[in-house]
C-alpha cells in the first residue's frame, strides 16, 4: 500500500497516543505492585514509581499471617471451584435438555428461565428470602443464587446445536440414555465452550464482593475481594483519624511503623488481583467471544 | 467420534455386535441399518395405521440429497436418508415426493424420542413422550428449581412495597398501606436527590463516555502494525478483569497524599504546591465516577465496535478512495455509517440502563466525606433496606426504579426504531 506523508505522520501520532494510553492503564497497577514490595515507612515519603526503593516482603508476610485474610483466600478458592463446577453442570444439563426441540413443554421452560433476565424481585425481597432459607452468613449464598445464568445457557446451547444430531441418534440406538449421552458424548465434544463458560463463571466468582457486603457478616465466610473493601474502608478510617489528630495539633507518637495501611492495602490488592492479571492475556479470547456472541444475539 | 458416547453396558455391546454385519457390507450405515431393523419390528408410528407414504415422508419432510455422501445425514432433526441399495420402501404413488429416487428418507426411527413427536396428538401420547423424556426433565430440573426459588420467589416479595412490612409477621401477615411508600419517595428530599445523582452519573457516562469509546475504536482500527495493536488491546482490557473494589483501591492509592498523582503535581507545579486528596471532595465525585468507568471499561467496550468495523466491506473503502475521499472522510462516510447499527444497539442498551448506577462503583468510591452527597438509587435501596431496616420504603424505591427502567428502555427503543429502523426487539 502506498503511504503518503500525512499517513505516516498520523500513524506515528496514533501509536504515540495509544502507547501513552497503555502506560496510563498499567501505571496505577504497577505502582501498587511496587508499593506492595516496598518498605511501608519508606513508601510514606512518596515518590514510589514502578520500582520499589527498599525491597521487602514484609507486607505480604503481614497479609498472609493475618488469619482472616488466609481464611478469605480459602473461602474464595473454594467458592471459585465449587461455584464453577456446579454452575457448569447445571448450565450444561439445562442446555442439553432444551436442545431437544420436541421436548414437551420446552418453550414454557425456556420462557420460565428467560423472564428473570428482565424482571427481578429486587434487593430487599431477595434478602428476606435468603433469611428464610438460612443463606445469610452461609457459604452457599455464594454458590446457589448464581448457579444458573441464562445467557451462558444460550451460548452453551448454540454450541451444542452444532454437534451433529446423528451422533446422538447412534448413541441412542446403542442403548445410551440421556445422561450417558450428555456426559460421554456431548461433554467431550463441547470442550471449547465448556472452557469458555467455566472461565466466565470462575472470574465472576473471584471478583464478586457485593454478595459478601449484603448477605455475609460472619468474618469466617468473607471473600478476598471483600477483604479489599474492608482494608480500603478501614484505612480510610485511619486516614480520617490521622487528619483529626493533626487538626487537634497532636503529634503522632513514636517511630513510623514499617507496615502502614497503604502498604497493607497494596499487598491485599496484589494478592486478590494478581492471579487474574497474570492469566487474562492468555484467556481473553474466551471473554471476547462472549461479547461477540452477545452482539450477534441482539 | 461416535464411540465417545458408547457405554460399556451389555445392551450396547449387543447393539454393536448386531450392527457389525451391516457395517461390513455397507460401510458406516450402522445407525441407519438399526433404524431399519427396528421399524421392521413394528415400533413407533407403524402401529398407528398410517399410509406407507405418510410413514416415510412425514408431512414436513423436505427433500434434499444428503450433503455427505458417506453417511445419510439426519435431516430436519429426525429424517434419515437411506441410499437406494438399502431401500426398504419406495413410494410409487406420488412422483413429486420422490424426485430423488436414489434415496429413501426415513422420518421416524423407533428408538428416538424426538422422532415420535410429530405423530403424537392425543394426550396419552403426550404423557408417553413426557415419560420417555423423563431423564431430560431430571437434567432440566436444576435450572428450573433455581429459577423458581431464587428468581420467582423474590418477585412475590414485591408486595412488601405496598405494605408496612414487619419482619416478624412476614409478607403474608403485614398490613397493606397502598401507595404510602411511593408518596414517601416523592416527598423525601434525600431520595429525589438520589434520582438526580443517578441520572447525572449515567447521563455523563452515556454522553461523554460513549463517543470516547468509538474514538478509541477508530484509532485502534487505523493501526497497521498488528502486534502493536494486539498489545495495546490486551493492556486496555486489563482493568475489565479487575473488580470495582480493586479499581477503587487503585484510585485511592493513586490519589493519596503521597501517591503518584500528588507527586506528579509537585513535579509540575513546584515543591511549594500543597498536597491534596481529591477523593475527599464531593465535587470531584462526578469526574471520578466518569474517569474510573472510562479506565475500567473503555478498552473492553471497543471490542464490539472493532468487530463491526471489521465487517465493513473493503470495496466501499476502495470506492471512496477512487472518489477522492481522504482517510478522515472515509471514517465519516464509510466506517461510521457501516457500524451505525452496532452503535445504535449499544446506545439503546446503555440508555435503557440510565437509572441503574453501578452499585459496586459508587459504594467503592464513596467515603466518609463524600457519601452524603453522592447517593444513587441503588445505594439508597441498600442503605435504607439493609442497614436502617426501612424494608418497605427500600422495596418501593427499587420497584419504582425497575418499572421506570423498563419504560425508558421501551421508549428509547421505540424512538430508535422510528428514526433509524434499528432496535433491540
Amino acid at each position: 500500500m502506498r503511504t503518503t506523508r500525512g499517513e505516516k505522520v498520523f500513524q506515528t501520532l496514533n501509536m504515540a497516543l495509544l502507547s501513552l494510553l497503555s502506560i496510563l492503564f498499567l501505571y496505577p497497577y504497577l505502582n501498587q505492585l511496587a508499593i506492595s514490595l516496598n518498605d511501608g515507612a519508606d513508601t510514606a515519603y512518596g515518590g514510589i514509581t514502578i520500582f520499589p526503593r527498599v525491597w521487602t516482603l514484609e507486607n505480604f508476610a503481614a497479609v498472609f499471617s493475618n488469619e482472616s485474610f488466609t481464611r478469605a483466600l480459602f473461602v474464595t478458592v473454594a467458592r471459585v471451584v465449587v461455584g464453577t463446577a456446579t454452575g457448569l453442570v447445571v448450565t450444561l444439563a439445562a442446555s442439553y435438555a432444551l436442545l431437544n426441540k420436541k421436548l414437551p413443554g420446552r418453550n414454557a421452560f425456556l420462557t420460565l428461565l428467560l423472564i428473570p433476565t428482565f424482571i427481578q424481585g429486587g434487593l430487599i425481597p431477595t434478602f428476606m428470602l435468603y433469611r428464610e432459607l438460612h443463606l445469610i452468613n452461609n457459604f452457599w449464598v455464594y454458590i446457589l443464587p448464581s448457579i444458573f445464568v441464562f445467557y451462558n445457557m444460550l451460548i452453551m446451547r448454540a454450541y451444542l446445536e452444532t454437534i451433529p444430531a446423528s451422533l446422538e441418534e447412534s448413541a441412542k440406538l446403542d442403548g445410551a440414555n440421556s445422561i450417558q449421552i450428555l456426559f460421554k458424548l456431548y461433554l467431550p465434544l463441547s470442550m471449547p465452550v465448556v472452557a469458555t463458560i467455566s472461565l466466565w463463571i470462575a472470574v465472576t466468582h473471584w471478583n464478586d464482593w457485593t454478595t459478601t457486603l449484603m448477605f455475609v457478616q460472619d468474618t469466617r465466610t468473607q471473600t478476598l475481594q471483600f477483604m479489599l473493601y474492608k482494608v480500603l474502608k478501614e484505612s480510610e478510617l485511619m486516614m480520617q483519624m490521622a487528619v483529626e489528630r493533626s487538626m487537634q495539633g497532636g503529634e503522632s507518637s513514636g517511630a513510623m511503623p514499617t507496615i502502614t495501611p497503604t502498604s497493607v492495602r497494596a499487598a491485599t490488592l496484589i494478592v486478590s488481583t494478581l492471579p487474574i492479571v497474570m492469566v487474562y492475556p492468555f484467556i481473553q479470547k474466551h471473554f471476547v467471544k462472549g461479547v461477540m456472541l452477545g452482539a450477534i444475539k441482539e | 467420534m461416535f464411540e465417545a458416547g458408547a457405554g460399556r453396558s451389555k445392551p450396547e455391546r449387543d447393539a454393536r455386535r448386531r450392527s457389525q454385519s451391516v457395517r461390513s457390507q455397507s460401510g458406516v450405515f450402522k445407525a441407519v441399518a438399526l433404524a431399519v431393523r427396528s421399524r421392521t419390528e413394528g415400533d413407533g408410528p407403524y402401529r398407528r395405521g398410517l399410509e406407507p407414504q405418510q410413514r416415510l415422508f412425514g408431512p414436513t419432510t423436505a427433500r434434499r440429497p444428503p450433503s455427505n455422501r458417506h453417511f445419510p445425514t439426519a435431516f430436519n432433526e429426525n429424517a434419515i436418508f437411506l441410499p437406494a441399495r438399502l431401500r426398504f420402501y419406495t413410494d410409487t404413488r406420488n412422483k413429486k415426493q420422490t424426485e430423488n429416487k436414489e434415496w429413501i428418507i426415513i422420518q421416524e426411527s423407533a428408538n428416538l424420542a424426538s422422532a415420535a413427536a410429530p405423530m403424537a396428538k392425543k394426550s396419552g401420547d403426550l404423557w408417553k413422550r413426557i415419560k420417555h423424556n423423563r431423564l431430560l426433565y431430571v437434567l432440566l430440573s436444576g435450572a428450573v428449581v433455581w429459577a423458581i426459588v431464587f428468581e420467582y420467589a423474590p418477585m412475590v416479595g414485591i408486595v412488601m412495597a405496598f405494605q408496612d412490612y414487619d419482619i416478624f409477621k412476614g409478607v403474608f401477615g403485614s398490613p397493606f398501606v397502598g401507595m404510602k411508600h411511593f408518596v414517601e419517595i416523592i416527598e423525601t428530599p434525600a431520595l429525589s436527590h438520589a434520582v438526580v445523582n443517578t441520572l447525572l452519573y449515567s447521563g455523563v457516562k452515556l454522553v461523554l463516555g460513549f463517543p470516547l469509546t468509538i474514538v478509541l475504536a477508530l484509532l485502534l482500527n487505523e493501526l497497521r502494525f498488528m502486534l502493536f495493536k494486539r498489545i495495546v488491546q490486551t493492556i486496555s482490557y486489563m482493568p475489565h478483569f479487575l473488580s470495582w473494589i480493586a479499581v477503587a483501591s487503585l484510585a485511592y492509592s493513586f490519589f493519596e497524599l503521597y501517591g503518584p498523582f500528588n507527586d506528579l503535581r509537585m513535579s509540575i507545579f513546584g515543591s511549594g504546591t500543597e498536597r491534596t486528596n481529591i477523593l475527599m471532595e464531593p465535587d470531584n465525585f462526578l469526574g471520578l465516577i466518569f474517569f474510573s468507568s472510562v479506565y475500567k471499561e473503555i478498552g473492553w467496550s471497543t471490542i464490539i465496535f472493532l468487530a463491526a468495523m471489521a465487517g465493513v466491506d473493503p470495496q466501499l473503502y476502495e470506492a471512496a478512495k477512487v472518489d477522492g475521499c481522504s482517510r478522515l472522510k472515509q471514517v465519516f462516510y464509510v466506517t461510521l455509517p457501516g457500524i451505525l447499527p452496532t452503535i445504535m444497539i449499544v446506545f439503546i442498551l446503555q440508555a435503557g440502563g440510565i437509572l441503574n448506577a453501578n452499585f459496586e462503583q459508587i459504594i467503592g468510591f464513596q467515603n466518609l466525606y463524600t457519601q452524603k452527597d453522592t447517593e444513587v438509587i441503588n445505594t439508597i435501596v441498600y442503605k435504607y433496606g439493609l442497614q436502617q431496616g426501612k424494608f418497605s420504603l427500600a422495596t418501593a424505591f427499587g420497584l419504582a426504579q425497575g418499572v421506570c427502567s423498563f419504560l425508558i428502555l421501551y421508549a428509547v427503543n421505540k424512538l430508535a426504531k422510528k428514526t433509524s429502523r434499528i432496535g433491540i426487539w
